[in-house]
């Protein structure tokens, strides 16, 4: 089989060619370098294209904004749980990386000056904390479409070499270090093995892990999978955002941007009921907090609809122009799922799974970091990792609206620009020869040769969003978690035994679903275990049995080594390098 | 309910067919999307070759045929189908297997028409500044997907897929030329200049009618070619 | 030798457009103009007696736009479903066609006024 094994050298390799994999791209391939993306769909199809809301930079177009205030909002809204240095950075580089994505063509929503339009998102204020900010950076509501279609647009101009629908398998290690991937031509299942000097990944989340949620079917943790099966941690896999506004039973995501621009959730008596939780800001405080509260006010009993299971989000007090202008994409929506015109009639909401807050960890220039024999985190040499598969972590325990946009344009240039400065640094680099092919080939053709049984992957991943539904909701405690961790083992068992339908070689999806399905159960695995061990509520990680944050032993990362089922612990970064640090403090909207 | 589906596995059949499945309707939720319908019949026979992701109608991957019209899969409600429904990929590509068509050409006549942005050097201070009526006019030009509903619907695509750039193609064009950030109009203009390339389209509109977003290729073509008879 | 890409796409279009403006306004004035005449005259005296002051110029960029009409028309039929190999055979193929019908019309034009 590794005679048919074709061979590529490159300078780096990226995989995933979502907004954050597009702009290192590009970045790359302007310096000259011989790069290549991989991608499983073609690029403008990866997730960030779903992205609608916007993104988060002090341009202080609408109102008067400092990123100072904005690094404040991040810290609060992460639950004191993101790393300070890493917020810090991400907040400064906003406003000139808004500007050059302008530049790159992206059309956003002007005010009547010509300048950027900005809208007020959850968890924003002035002047570390006082009245809302408008800060929001929005091309209508379609940013992530917006951003995405012109990342690739400049791709074309630069020359960017693509594999697409090329699945990556696993990443190829010489030693500790990493040296490049195995992937797979999804046409043909031809194996390629692309040699690197420098891997970077970009592989977006895993939402697939539960049952109801905003994600695609390829946002199945690609990344995380391969990380941990290279032997590397994986962190703060306990912190999963619930989207406050999910289509109900559904679970379409209708942008924050639509409580932004004045939407109100009521329930069932019509009440605006966040004035009860959150009496400063109300719709627009944080998604944890929002999300906790549409679920409460579901548990009590003051939900909507025959079933009494969801709330509504309501716009009809909104002017129809301003609607149709502003959020387009959300009526478009709303009329094709619900057969409902926001204009006239409320959206019917619940939280749903949206964004995986944690990762894998890395530090400021996006290098993967992992702990040594001694504990130390030591960087994982020839190994990057950037945009939601990354935990650097500027979204601790919960992350704002219009942050991750940020994330992944901020992060992208900067891994982009490390790789750069290493490559020219150190131009004797060369590809390590991998001494783990055997490894990752006897994992493909395990699913190669697999006879059909009577248990399918279809049905295991079925089973599998439940258990993490029921069990690492909104809403946890130790009976729901171990439940679901006693429940995961027999479907790692089944995983172990399922046989395949589809024997071909040509787009065989039944053979990548059971690739990723592996992917999705090392990140359920990572969420149970590092969320049972968390004994306190922090940002989207909320215990009934542990209701209260406990910063004394609680104010830390999370990390899990899945090869060592076993969790360690590492310190939350306090001290930026510019501003005063920021002290963990009450969080109240 | 009634479903035909047009099937073809290189490996096995010399051309595709069409194979008939028989569904519980009972077995999807009442205002369930034609990708239910599809995603069950996948659970049924794990073989069946299809695309999607997003499954809300913006990454564009499930665009099929269906009852003999260009749709997303995902945004179409089923009880909008008459039944029996037949599903076949989207005409005038190469069928790589089932439901699942080569699309290397569409790409190939976006990327020709140079779709992206030139414009003056960056200012990492200010953006370039775009009055609302500027930006107004991109509007229903950027936001397609590139499913290729349109170019795969259009006779002269279908019979130039390699000399005509198509109506994604152009609209993408369109959106450039008019973009007052763009400093390259007078161009792209004289590159568009050709008989096979903008001047193939004959305003069928199929296009149009196809466009899952309510976009108007047909017209946006139009008014590239008045533009490119303006020569500004 | 005509090649695919020296066709133009501007000029086809504009020409295209204003023949058939013209066009649209001559045939029915030559339908009026032709109702005038016996209709047991033969064509030649039919075309002897027309080519004379107004008619006769405005028939003669009639013929001429005709035939680029014809030729952008009949050109984009052959690219759209012409064998792509075959295309350009197709299209100097009749480009001759076209020549030899202005020949034509010119012999004729030239036999009736002498």
């Amino acid at each position: 089989m590794s005679e048919s094994l074709l061979e590529y050298d490159f300078d780096v390799i990226i995989i995933g060619a979502g907004g954050a994999g597009l702009r290192a791209a590009l970045l790359l391939t302007e310096q000259g370098h011989k790069v290549a993306v991989v991608s499983k769909v073609f690029p403008t199809r990866s997730h960030t294209v779903a992205a609608q809301g916007g993104i988060n930079a002090a341009l202080a177009n609408v109102t008067p904004d400092k990123w100072e205030w904005h690094m404040y909002d991040t810290i609060k809204g992460s639950d004191y749980l993101g790393d300070q240095d890493a917020i810090e950075f991400m907040c400064s580089e906003a406003a000139e990386i808004v500007r050059e994505l302008e530049h790159f063509g992206v059309p956003f929503s002007r005010l009547n000056n010509g300048k950027i339009y900005q809208r007020a998102f959850g968890g924003q204020s002035q002047n570390y904390g006082e009245s809302q900010a408008h800060r929001t950076c929005a091309a209508a509501d379609r940013t992530g479409h917006a951003i995405l279609h012109s990342l690739y647009q400049q791709n074309l101009r630069s020359g960017t070499h693509f594999f697409d629908e090329h699945y990556a398998i696993d990443l190829l290690k010489s030693g500790e270090q990493v040296c490049g991937a195995v992937v797979m031509n999804l046409h043909d299942s031809q194996l390629k093995r692309l040699n690197a000097k420098h891997t970077l990944l970009a592989t977006g989340g895993a939402g697939q892990v539960f049952r109801t949620n905003t994600n695609a079917a390829i946002n199945s943790g690609d990344g995380l999978g391969m990380v941990a099966r290279a032997g590397f941690t994986l962190q703060d896999m306990e912190f999963w955002q619930f989207h406050p506004t999910g289509v109900a039973g559904k679970g379409m995501l209708i942008s924050e941007a639509v409580r932004g621009e004045g939407g109100i959730l009521r329930n069932s008596n019509g009440e605006a009921f966040m004035e009860r939780y959150a009496p400063r800001v109300k719709d627009l405080a944080s998604r944890d907090v929002v999300a906790r509260a549409i679920s409460i006010e579901v548990t009590e009993g003051r939900g909507c609809g025959p079933n009494k299971d969801y709330v509504l989000l309501d716009i009809s007090h909104l002017d129809g122009d301003l609607v149709r202008q502003r959020l387009p994409g959300i009526r478009d929506i709303s009329m094709t799922f619900l057969g409902k015109d926001p204009i006239e009639e409320p959206i019917p909401v619940f939280p749903t799974c949206h964004y995986m807050m944690g990762g894998i960890p890395t530090n400021l220039q996006a290098q993967v970091v992992t702990p040594d024999h001694n504990s130390e985190q030591a960087v994982v040499d020839g190994l990057y990792a950037i945009g939601e598969c990354a935990c650097v972590s500027v979204h601790g325990a919960n992350r704002l609206g219009g942050n991750s946009l940020l994330d992944i344009v901020v992060f992208g240039r900067k891994a982009a620009q490390s790789i750069d400065a290493e490559l020219k640094a150190n131009t004797r680099r060369k590809i390590s020869e991998a001494d783990n092919l055997e490894v990752i080939l006897a994992r493909f053709h395990r699913w190669q040769l697999a006879q059909t049984t009577d248990d399918s992957i279809a049905r295991i991943k079925k089973d599998l969003q439940t258990v993490m539904e029921q069990g690492c909701g909104v809403f946890r405690d130790l009976d729901s978690m171990q439940t679901a961790l006693d429940k995961l083992l027999p479907i790692e068992e089944r995983l172990m035994e399922v046989g395949l339908n589809d024997h071909s070689d040509v787009f065989n999806l039944d053979r990548l679903a059971a690739l990723e399905l592996e992917n999705l159960l090392i990140v359920a695995f990572a969420t149970v275990q590092s969320a049972l061990a968390r004994q306190e509520s922090r940002g989207a990680h909320s215990r009934v049995d542990f209701p209260e944050r406990d910063d004394s032993d609680w104010l830390k990362h999370t990390l899990y080594s899945h090869r060592l089922r076993r969790l360690s612990y590492k310190k939350v970064n306090l001290t930026p390098q510019h501003h005063a640090p920021f002290e963990p403090k009450k969080r109240v909207y | 309910m009634e479903v035909l589906i047009s099937r073809y596995h290189p490996d096995k059949d010399d051309e595709p067919y069409m194979q008939t499945f028989e569904v519980d309707g009972s077995q999807l939720h009442s205002d369930a999307m034609l990708l239910e319908l599809i995603l069950h019949l996948r659970e049924i026979d794990p073989t069946l070759g299809v695309r999607y992701s997003c499954q809300e109608g913006v990454c564009g991957s499930d665009a099929l045929n269906v009852n003999g019209k260009n749709l997303l899969s995902c945004t179409t409600p089923l009880k909008s189908l008459k039944e029996p429904i037949e599903i076949r990929p989207l005409p005038g590509f190469p069928i790589i297997k089932d439901l699942i068509v080569d699309l290397e050409l569409f790409y190939q006549q976006y990327k020709s028409v140079e779709p992206f942005l030139q414009s003056e050097p960056l200012d990492p201070q200010q953006e370039h500044l775009q009055t609302p009526k500027q930006r107004e006019q991109l509007d229903g030009k950027y936001e397609c997907i590139l499913c290729a509903c349109c170019s795969a619907s259009c006779p002269s695509f279908w019979w130039n897929p390699d000399l005509f750039a198509g109506p994604a193609a152009l609209l993408a064009a369109q959106r450039f030329t008019i973009d007052s950030r763009d400093i390259t109009t007078i161009d792209r203009l004289h590159k568009l200049d050709s008989p096979t390339k903008t001047f193939r389209c004959r305003h069928i509109q199929n296009c149009t009618a196809s466009c899952p977003k309510g976009l108007n290729p047909s017209q946006a073509i139009q008014s590239l070619k008045n533009r490119i008879v303006k020569g500004h | 030798m005509l090649e695919m890409k020296r066709l133009s796409g501007k000029k086809a279009h504009l020409w295209q457009r204003y023949s058939a403006y013209y066009l649209l306004i001559f045939f029915p004035y030559l339908g009026w103009q032709t109702l005038n005449f016996p209709r047991y005259a033969d064509i030649q005296t039919l075309l002897q007696n027309q080519f004379h002051g107004f008619f006769a110029v405005s028939s003669l960029i009639a013929a001429a736009l005709l035939l680029i009409h014809l030729w952008v028309g009949g050109r984009d039929i052959l690219i759209d479903y012409s064998l792509r190999s075959k295309t350009v055979t197709w299209l100097n193929l009749y480009q001759i066609i076209l020549f030899l019908i202005t020949f034509d019309l010119c012999w004729v034009l030239y036999a009736s006024l002498s």
